[in-house]
């Protein structure tokens, strides 16, 4: 489903990523663990081409994401070609990112709506029940301000799932909410998981780790140290660095 | 603030909290020397004796005496005409001025704003030359006095006697006289309106940047366009943090439209103008004028006032079906309730 194929990215004279190379298939569940400011959130932003790699490529889907191929040279995609690749990636940042002067409802229905998916009608009743689905029929018309952090966050996953996506980056979803209000939000992506959404999840919470991933991948310094499948990373790491990361986690 | 909620108690210095419902045998921690005495105060309503501001009565009778004079003096003033103000008030010429005035304010503000917005868009670009051409357009059209702008717009034909329109390399084309299609109302409209679009644009961008970077984001991440995003996400954003500014210039404008004087356009205080310069009740008609003016001020204020109210609807309101803010002043002070 998702190849990242080696991806490198500087901003200015630091390197950001130097060459990451992953895999995720159909129905799998990716956690990316590592610590801040090794590159996690610019490598998941590449994938929607909200960052644009300097050298690698992304597919998702079997497509190129921001290229297509012309005769044996990469041709850039135009922009509504772009934003149709994105429409099947939903992603779920950290900062919740709620549209400040819409309710919940209209942000769930803004995406649907917009890139002529459904007509106002529909939009509303699949954003209504996406909301029920996340457990949040009491605020449907509430705006993004007057929501705790755990319901803005179940909001922004619902107006991922708006669009249907093939695939859903997390971006930390959890971090800026306590352990209560990231259960919530975590309940909502176990059952995410379980219905075989694919996903690539960036998270410190190796609890939802342990449960939900398939692979569980070892992040720093721009790099993949260690992958693989979930429990042998956690419970048997062969990396030092790994293994150092992780007794201060656990 | 007049409201707080229930459960806490406003209270002077030295206020109580704490300990809430505490038994009489409470832990010892008071050592205060009568330990008893306060537990009971604290356990009651707070009754307290209230300090004394004689201070405040005395400036605030000062300055009710100051007014009423002033009034008093204005009303007995025997050179100013009072029954001629009245007569002016709605006299034909005058209305006809006012409609003058509103007509410049309403279409150069307009103008200014349809261009602000251009502007701004395109300084917001990735492109150096639109972003050098806005920062020269503001630079120029803010440095220049708005009175040079209107006499260069009314003397236009000095040095373009005749305005064409053609098709480039072909012969086809329209032309007139400079004169007869740069009127003086036309050359009010440029004037007002040209200068007014170099503070519209640089208010524009403030609200440009006031939206944080994720809203854009987010709405690509759901698969709009950045063309998209701009207009359905940012732009409304943006309007919250625009319209305090433009109403204050909308009221600048249209103060400043009286200047189109110098160009013979036809407005409310070149019309007052006009009327005492024959029959000099010059206090009557500036009164007049003034009346006018700060009429149609206040209206501008309170349009404005509900449109602020609607577009924070959702900071006053929180969610539409739940409970309401005890003070809307209160929350709209704080940008992050």
């Amino acid at each position: 489903m998702v190849e990242i194929l080696g991806v490198h990215k500087n901003f200015g004279q630091t390197k950001v990523l130097k060459g990451v190379d992953l895999q995720v298939g159909v129905g799998e569940v990716m956690c990316i663990v590592g610590p801040s400011g090794s590159g996690k959130s610019t490598l998941l932003r590449t994938i929607n081409r909200l960052e644009t790699p300097d050298r690698g490529l992304v597919l998702v889907g079997g497509e190129i994401i921001g290229y297509e191929l012309n005769g044996d040279r990469l041709r850039e995609r135009k922009e509504s070609d772009i934003a149709r690749q994105r429409s099947k990636i939903g992603m779920v940042f950290q900062q919740f990112n709620l549209f400040g002067n819409r309710t919940a409802l209209e942000n769930v229905m803004l995406g649907p709506l917009h890139t002529g998916r459904a007509n106002r009608a529909a939009a509303e009743d699949e954003a209504r029940r996406l909301l029920i689905h996340v457990g949040l029929e009491h605020r449907l018309h509430a705006y993004p301000g007057s929501l705790s952090g755990g319901e803005q966050q179940r909001v922004s996953i619902a107006r991922a799932l708006a669009m249907k996506p093939q695939l859903m980056l997390f971006d930390e979803p959890t971090s800026a909410l306590d352990p209560e209000r990231a259960g919530e939000v975590l309940d909502v992506m176990r059952s995410l998981a379980m219905e075989g959404l694919t996903m690539i999840v960036i998270t410190h919470e190796l609890g939802f780790a342990r449960e939900a991933a398939d692979t569980l991948v070892f992040f720093e310094g721009g790099r993949v140290v260690e992958s693989g499948p979930c429990c042998t990373v956690l419970t048997r790491p062969t990396q030092q660095r790994t293994r150092d990361f992780l007794a201060r986690v656990l | 603030m007049s409201e707080w909620p229930t459960g806490w108690v406003r209270g002077d210095k030295g206020t109580v909290g704490g300990v809430n419902g505490a038994p009489a045998e409470a832990p010892t921690s008071l050592s205060g020397p009568s330990d008893a005495r306060v537990r009971e105060l604290a356990a009651n309503p707070l009754d307290v004796q209230r300090r004394r501001h004689p201070g405040q009565w005395v400036s605030a009778a000062i300055v009710i005496g100051f007014v009423a004079w002033l009034i008093k003096t204005l009303a007995d003033n025997k050179l100013t005409s009072w029954p001629a103000v009245g007569h002016y008030l709605f006299s034909p010429d005058i209305l006809h001025g006012l409609l003058g005035t509103l007509e410049l304010t309403g279409v150069s503000m307009a103008l200014a704003i349809v261009l602000g917005f251009i502007l701004a868009a395109l300084g917001a670009s990735a492109n150096p030359v639109l972003i050098w051409f806005v920062r020269g357009y503001v630079w120029i059209f803010r440095s220049v006095p708005l009175i040079a702008q209107l006499l260069v717009w009314y003397n236009l034909a000095l040095v373009f006697p005749v305005l064409a329109v053609g098709v480039p390399f072909t012969s086809w084309h329209v032309q007139s006289a400079t004169i007869t299609v740069v009127t003086p109302f036309m050359a009010a409209i440029l004037g007002l309106g040209l200068h007014e679009a170099a503070y519209m644009a640089e208010i524009v961008r403030a609200g440009l940047v006031a939206v944080p970077q994720g809203q854009t984001e987010a709405a690509l991440s759901v698969g709009l366009t950045r063309r998209q995003a701009i207009r359905t996400v940012v732009i409304p954003q943006t309007l919250r943090v625009i319209v305090p500014p433009a109403g204050n210039q909308l009221v600048g404008l249209l103060k400043a439209s009286a200047l189109v004087y110098v160009i013979g356009g036809v407005e409310l205080l070149t019309t007052a103008q006009q009327i005492y310069s024959v029959n000099f009740e010059v206090m009557a008609l500036l009164t007049v004028a003034s009346i006018w003016y700060l009429t149609v001020v206040s209206m501008l204020t309170i349009a404005q006032h509900f449109l602020e109210r609607r577009l924070n609807r959702d900071r006053i309101g929180g969610d539409r079906s739940a409970r309401p803010v005890a003070d809307p002043d209160f929350a709209r002070s704080d940008p992050q309730l």
